[in-house]
């Protein structure tokens, strides 16, 4: 089932999000709905506080085409990821990165994030998984990351005035 | 800045959106304000003689017509440029109009003049849509050209985007 993607000020996106505690009928549903809700969007990831699940579970898939129409091959990275109970365990490097959020929907922003991650969780059959990432996949685990603390790209802006802008690739 | 904000409190007044800056010590600031039907803008406008008396500022209040809403549509792909060089007449002139020639919109321009050694140093920052029917290599091209006339080194990339 497409799930509502929640727009901010939903309390939903400024809360913490809880532990998952047992891959239950719930957990199970929520997975696919959200993988099924990402497919349909115009974005390559979904944490479960955007569809009013506050439980911590992303989706990430930027095999999907996003951003720039004239970009070179793109890093498919690791396809379809799943992540339950993720946390980034390392971090390096830094990158700028125009990004945009499904809940703020409109607005672009210049965020700096870590060029490289790595991060464990489960994956959807309750294996532990620990992987590495980078580049646009690594920015999307630390934007999806951040959706399970409750905090949104724009609180990582540092200005308005310079990093801020109307989303220029409306779908 | 307080005592522009306190007049459009106390005057009901939404500011809608706005922006500072400082350039050589010299302040200004512009907003967009909504206004309660009832307050005329000359009736606006006196209750900022004190603030304007007090910091010497200009206040200078204009009624917008309807302002658009609507987000504007993709004109193309998002490239950050930069420019550098001595400072000589003229950089950001040559460098709009080729811009403009080609059919390029500038969505943003920032320019500081760097006096760190012998020779100030001009630095021009823009954030540029290329439409696609514009064709990089003719960019390059026309850019190219510039940095040879004026002797600037001109650098522009594709800015990332990645929606989530």
């Amino acid at each position: 089932m497409i799930l509502e993607i929640l727009k901010y000020p939903h309390p939903s996106l400024k809360a913490k999000a809880e532990k998952v505690r047992a891959l239950d009928d719930e957990v199970i549903r929520l997975i696919d709905d959200m993988v099924e809700t990402l497919y349909a969007s115009p974005g390559v990831g979904l944490a479960a506080p955007q569809v009013g699940h506050s439980l911590r579970v992303i989706a990430i898939d930027v095999s999907r085409n996003s951003g720039n129409s004239n970009r070179r091959a793109k890093d498919p990275g690791h396809g379809l990821m799943i992540l339950i109970n993720p946390a980034i365990l390392y971090q390096e490097g830094e990158k700028m990165v125009r990004e945009g959020c499904l809940s703020l929907p409109e607005y672009t922003a210049n965020v700096k994030r870590a060029r490289r991650v790595v991060v464990n969780g489960l994956d959807r059959n309750w294996n532990p998984v620990e992987l590495t990432s980078k580049d646009f996949e690594a920015v999307a685990l630390q934007h999806e990351i951040d959706h399970l603390e409750g905090i949104l790209f724009i609180e990582r802006v540092g200005s308005l005035k310079t990093d801020l802008f109307r989303r220029k690739d409306m779908d | 800045m307080a005592s522009v904000t306190k007049v459009l409190y106390e005057s009901h007044c939404n500011i809608e959106d706005s922006s500072m800056t400082i350039l050589k010590g010299e302040f200004a600031m512009i907003l967009i304000v909504s206004a309660p039907e009832s307050l005329s803008l000359r009736e606006l406008q006196e209750r900022f003689q004190e603030a304007e008396r007090s910091f010497g500022l200009f206040i200078f209040l204009k009624e917008l017509e309807e302002i658009e809403r609507v987000p504007r549509l993709s004109l193309g792909s998002p490239y950050m440029l930069s420019v550098l060089g001595s400072d000589k007449p003229g950089i950001v002139y040559r460098v709009t109009q080729a811009l403009a020639s080609c059919g390029i919109n500038i969505t943003d321009l920032n320019t500081k003049t760097l006096e760190s050694g012998e020779v100030p140093v001009y630095v021009m920052i823009l954030e540029i849509e290329v439409p696609p029917e514009v064709s990089p290599k003719m960019l390059n091209v026309e850019l190219k050209r510039l940095e040879k006339e004026l002797n600037i080194d001109i650098t522009w990339k594709p800015i990332n985007s990645i929606k989530l």
